[in-house]
């Protein structure tokens, strides 16, 4: 026998209490480690998205240019447009290369509780997305055409020559996207002009995606841009990265506080726990001390026991949290349609290794009071305790 | 090398309840060989715990001396000493047996003995040396079976080989038979002649005045004072 299998008997003795303590810190941890691996994810997602979108400048209606980047990034209802005939005078801005008109509208089924987002294109659009390739068919035929993403293509059983309704009009599925890995799979693509008429939209626009003959002058052409018309925002990509990254940061801020006081209420209740057993064995203690035991025995022995309660705790709500990751994901993109697409919990290893060792970081500082008091308590005093 | 184990010079502990001062042993002075048997008689509150507390340095005296002698001829003044290396000299030198037993019972009889040698520069000891302790005091048939499968007297049995696995000098028992019927006592007594006739100091501190003069030495002690010592110098 040793300290550590005398540690492990001793948490043994009381079964229920360990395993809910084990439970408590399991919970915490398992906290921790989804919204880390969330936030990780997220922000793995939401940069490859970025990357993927092949603008260089887009230009939204006036308004917060950050929420309007990030509705035409991820879909929804826009609340305010451009004008169609800018395009024609931003094509004619010195150094800009390609545009493309876009225009999204999205439908809410209240009865199956899902959003649909429609986007609007024309073939300008495939010059930006020079990584898209058909799975099946190819680009509109019609003016009532639809190009749909994968993920439609497999939740909406929808094959090439199919129909689908959006707001009344039935459209035919002309083309399946191949994976993409971002929110293209989820998105109906359909003719600008079609998209803007049953929208009720005629002759507007949600944004103009704009690619830049020289990057390295980017921001010139954008104030460019910006003195052609007054009623519209100009923003670069690497200013609605940079936007979308602080608030990400911003959020991750958040979470770690939340996770925090998650950890903090675990803390107190292993120190409780622990603090209570000490309390019931002091008489034992007491044995201990008379039969030659230090006071550094003690505090190991108690230290040790608050330890293994944590780090099983940690390795058991890693667990639980990589072995539901899928779950979660599911559930938070019911939650979130306009997250990004992929991977949103991102359970690699350095995760499982920050989230096990706040656990072993938990169990050495909920386990000093304990142990401490434990270990000075006289030999005579706690042998004589009732 | 001197005969003496401990001298005890004008030892004297007094414990406070709220404002009253209670003597538990008072201005004790006494010597004890190695290799005594000695018992410790007297009524309850008379300081026989309280005595064998202070020579297994599980409490500190108020006042007086107490010296060990440790067979390289040296003196050590244990009320001098610091806690730690108490707990060392505990290890070292005294066996302790309870009337409560004190056993963990989530602990097989094998990891109950085995318990005082996993503490920091615990005893070296031979590999199933507990197993051997437990079969010396009778139990050889019980070494997994954990202290609620064993009686009474086998739960002593299994604290007297606790006490027993360090190899230490003393051995001190307070009211070791308390809990255990006659035929029980019987056995613990023998166990203690056995230990000491194999060279072990033995004090016992019993009500049980029958077995009490199984000893060589009897020491009565009345209110925390030494009233008679039989067999003593």
């Amino acid at each position: 026998m040793n300290f550590i299998t005398l540690a492990i008997k001793n948490l043994l003795r009381r079964k229920i209490r360990t395993t809910l303590t084990i439970l408590s810190v399991a919970i915490a941890i398992s906290i921790l480690f989804s919204l880390v691996a969330f936030n990780r994810g997220y922000e793995k997602e939401m940069k490859k998205e970025l990357q993927y979108l092949g603008y260089h400048i887009l230009v939204v209606p006036k308004g917060c240019p950050y929420e309007a980047a990030s509705l035409v990034l991820h879909g929804g209802k826009f609340p305010r447009y451009l004008k169609d005939e800018y395009v024609e005078e931003m094509r004619a801005v010195e150094g800009v290369k390609e545009t493309a008109r876009l225009f999204m509208d999205s439908e809410t089924d209240s009865l199956l509780k899902e959003t649909k987002i429609y986007f609007g294109i024309d073939e300008d659009y495939l010059r930006f997305k020079t990584r898209w390739k058909f799975k099946e068919g190819g680009f509109f035929t019609d003016d009532h055409s639809v190009v749909i993403g994968l993920y439609v293509s497999e939740t909406k059983k929808l094959k090439l020559g199919d129909k689908t309704r959006a707001f009344g009009e039935d459209f035919t599925v002309s083309g399946i996207l191949e994976q993409t890995g971002d929110q293209d799979d989820g998105f109906y693509f359909l003719p600008i002009k079609t998209s803007t008429r049953v929208s009720g939209k005629e002759g507007l626009l949600v944004a103009v995606a704009i690619k830049v003959e020289d990057l390295s002058r980017i921001e010139q052409i954008a104030e460019k841009l910006r003195a052609a018309e007054t009623d519209m925002n100009v923003v670069s990509m690497k200013e609605v990265t940079g936007a979308i990254m602080g608030l990400v940061s911003s959020t991750r801020v958040l979470i770690y506080a939340v996770v925090l006081i998650a950890i903090l209420i675990s803390a107190v209740g292993v120190l409780n726990t622990i603090l209570m057993s000490v309390f019931e064995r002091t008489r034992e203690i007491g044995m201990m001390k008379a039969v030659g035991s230090s006071r550094m025995d003690i505090f190991r022995l108690i230290w040790y026991e608050t330890f293994i309660v944590c780090l099983t705790g940690g390795l058991v709500g890693s667990f639980l949290a990589v072995a539901g990751s899928s779950g979660i994901e599911k559930f938070i993109k019911k939650l979130m349609p306009y997250a990004p697409g992929g991977q949103l919990i991102s359970a690699d290893l350095l995760v499982i290794i920050v989230s096990v060792l706040f656990a072993v970081i938990m169990g050495i500082l909920a386990g000093i009071y304990p142990a401490y008091r434990a270990s000075n308590l006289m030999p005579i005093e706690a042998i004589r305790t009732e | 090398m001197t005969k003496e184990l401990f001298t005890l010079e004008g030892i004297t502990r007094i414990y406070k309840r709220g404002n009253e001062e209670i003597k538990g042993v008072d201005g004790l002075t006494l010597k004890i060989d190695k290799g005594e048997y000695i018992s410790i008689l007297g009524p309850s509150g008379a300081g026989k715990t309280t005595f064998l507390n202070m020579l297994g340095c599980i409490d500190s005296p108020t006042s007086g001396k107490l010296i060990f002698y440790p067979d390289n001829g040296e003196m050590i003044e244990l009320t001098r000493m610091k806690e730690n290396k108490l707990d060392e000299f505990r290890r070292e030198n005294i066996g302790f047996v309870f009337a409560d037993f004190f056993l963990l019972h989530s602990l097989t009889a094998t990891e109950n003995v085995e318990l005082p040698l996993i503490f920091s520069s615990g005893k070296k000891v031979e590999d199933g040396y507990s197993k051997k302790v437990l079969e010396m005091v009778g139990l050889g048939h019980r070494l997994t079976h954990k202290p609620l499968q064993l009686s009474g007297g086998e739960m002593q049995r299994v604290a007297v080989a606790r006490s027993m696995v360090n190899q230490p000098k003393v051995l001190l028992a307070d009211e070791p038979t308390a809990n255990l019927d006659t035929g029980n006592s019987e056995v613990i007594f023998n166990l203690f002649e056995e230990l000491n006739s194999m060279g072990m100091t033995v004090v016992v501190a019993t009500h049980a005045e029958e077995l009490a003069k199984r000893a060589r030495r009897i020491i009565f002690l009345q209110d925390g004072k030494i009233v008679e010592d039989k067999g003593g110098k």
